[in-house]
């Protein structure tokens, strides 16, 4: 077990990019309605709606809203196990204390996400007498006008904090969407999509960190993401079969398939 | 759905004990249906792209792919349609009778905890449907709302 508590030893600032590239495509074209059809919608919305079609065409790509931010080193302590921790452990991380990074994208930024799965979750990945590395996962939603129910939540936020900790210092730290199509649900006007944006990312602009660290104890980031989706989703104790297996096992062991077709995956908040 | 039917450990015991379970994106299933992941991938992916109907759609079938049940969201899990309390009922009579399993009337006093949470989720759509932008109410939720929403 060990003490991460004072693995910070400076208040240095970090400077930290933020990247929000535009929606690249979506499932069902929600995004990019007709005028007519957004008129539409507007005419049948339960409230007089104040927007015009340029400023709807711009609703889902508003970009970061500080392309630049600079944070205290202590900021960052969020991401620290609040007791001792073994390679592999999971901890919840204080949503309050991680909303002021997601407010570099956008002012809106919400961690209740109504109908998805709560929550942020970090994990000791590796660590080596000089450096440890937390990853984390984080669920948000982002609520880009709330007078027509517009939303924009991403898949997951995932992540990972490199510490030196020699020095005390950040050596590298992102936040960012998984680049994979589909990995974001949008709605509004109580219509819902999927779209797939290609960049959405914070990262610091602090010291490299070196290519190879020799890990004395770790796991990898795909053993830590399991553990995040068992931590977040209860449907990850459903023994599920690749689709190139099903039908043999099916008839092997005379049993019936049960099958989910879903428009966005069912292991992340994009669907 | 993730939250829904699908974490009722209810319906997870059914599943692991009854069924082949398997998830398909459907971007990828006109890749399966070409054959990238072979034969009976491809049949099965067919069979699934033919009785799709909305986002999120539920197929039950023999191994030989005849088709023992169907849900689709539309009729399942849209909030406008189905009310949540109902929809785990719902879905484990389709189980059961795929399975050849008796559909016996659900005893409340069994499902109590299942059916506070429930109830108190679906008393919460309610609310959110007559205010929508509401976010307080998600600061006064029971406990279980965080797992089982």
């Amino acid at each position: 077990m060990i003490d991460l508590s004072n693995v910070l030893k400076t208040s240095a600032d970090i400077l930290v990019q933020a990247h929000w590239d535009p929606i690249e495509n979506t499932a069902n074209n929600l995004q990019w309605a007709t005028e007519e059809k957004f008129n539409r919608s507007k005419a049948q919305w339960q409230e007089p709606v104040d927007m015009t079609w340029k400023q709807w065409l711009a609703l889902f790509n508003p970009g970061p809203a500080h392309p630049v931010k600079n944070y205290s080193t202590t900021d960052f302590q969020v991401f620290l196990p609040p007791s001792t921790v073994n390679v592999g452990d999971v901890w919840d991380l204080d949503p309050d204390r991680i909303l002021p990074f997601l407010h570099q994208f956008h002012p809106s930024a919400t961690m209740n996400l109504r109908s998805g799965q709560n929550g942020a979750k970090a994990c000791l990945r590796a660590i080596s007498p000089e450096y440890v590395d937390i990853v984390f996962r984080i669920h948000a939603r982002f609520i880009l006008d709330a007078a027509i129910g517009a939303y924009f939540r991403p898949a997951q936020f995932a992540g990972h904090l490199t510490i030196n900790r020699n020095s005390g210092t950040i050596c590298q730290w992102t936040l960012s969407l998984p680049r994979r199509n589909s990995n974001v649900d949008i709605g509004a006007f109580r219509t819902a999509d999927i779209a797939f944006v290609p960049r959405m990312e914070l990262c610091s602009l602090s010291e490299p960190q070196p290519k190879l660290i020799a890990w004395e104890a770790a796991i990898t980031a795909e053993e830590a993401g399991k553990k995040f989706e068992s931590a977040l989703y209860k449907f990850t104790e459903i023994e599920w079969t690749s689709i190139e297996d099903a039908v043999e096992l099916a008839k092997a062991s005379n049993r019936p398939i049960h099958a989910v077709l879903l428009f966005g995956v069912l292991d992340d908040e994009s669907c | 759905m993730r939250a829904g039917p699908l974490s009722s450990p209810k319906i997870i015991k059914l599943l692991n004990t009854h069924f082949v379970n398997v998830w398909v994106l459907l971007r990828e299933v006109p890749e399966l249906q070409a054959g990238a992941k072979g034969a009976d991938a491809a049949a099965l992916a067919t069979k699934l792209r033919q009785h799709y109907t909305d986002s999120v759609d539920i197929l039950t079938l023999t191994p030989d792919l005849e088709v023992l049940g169907h849900l689709h969201n539309m009729s399942l899990f849209h909030p406008y349609y189905l009310p949540r309390s109902e929809r785990i009922p719902r879905y484990l009579k389709l189980l059961k009778s795929s399975a050849g399993l008796e559909v016996a009337a659900q005893k409340p006093s069994e499902d109590l905890n299942e059916a506070i949470t429930e109830k108190s989720i679906a008393d919460l759509e309610a609310r959110l449907q007559q205010h929508p932008d509401n976010e307080n109410f998600f600061l006064y939720l029971p406990h279980t709302y965080s797992s089982l929403y």
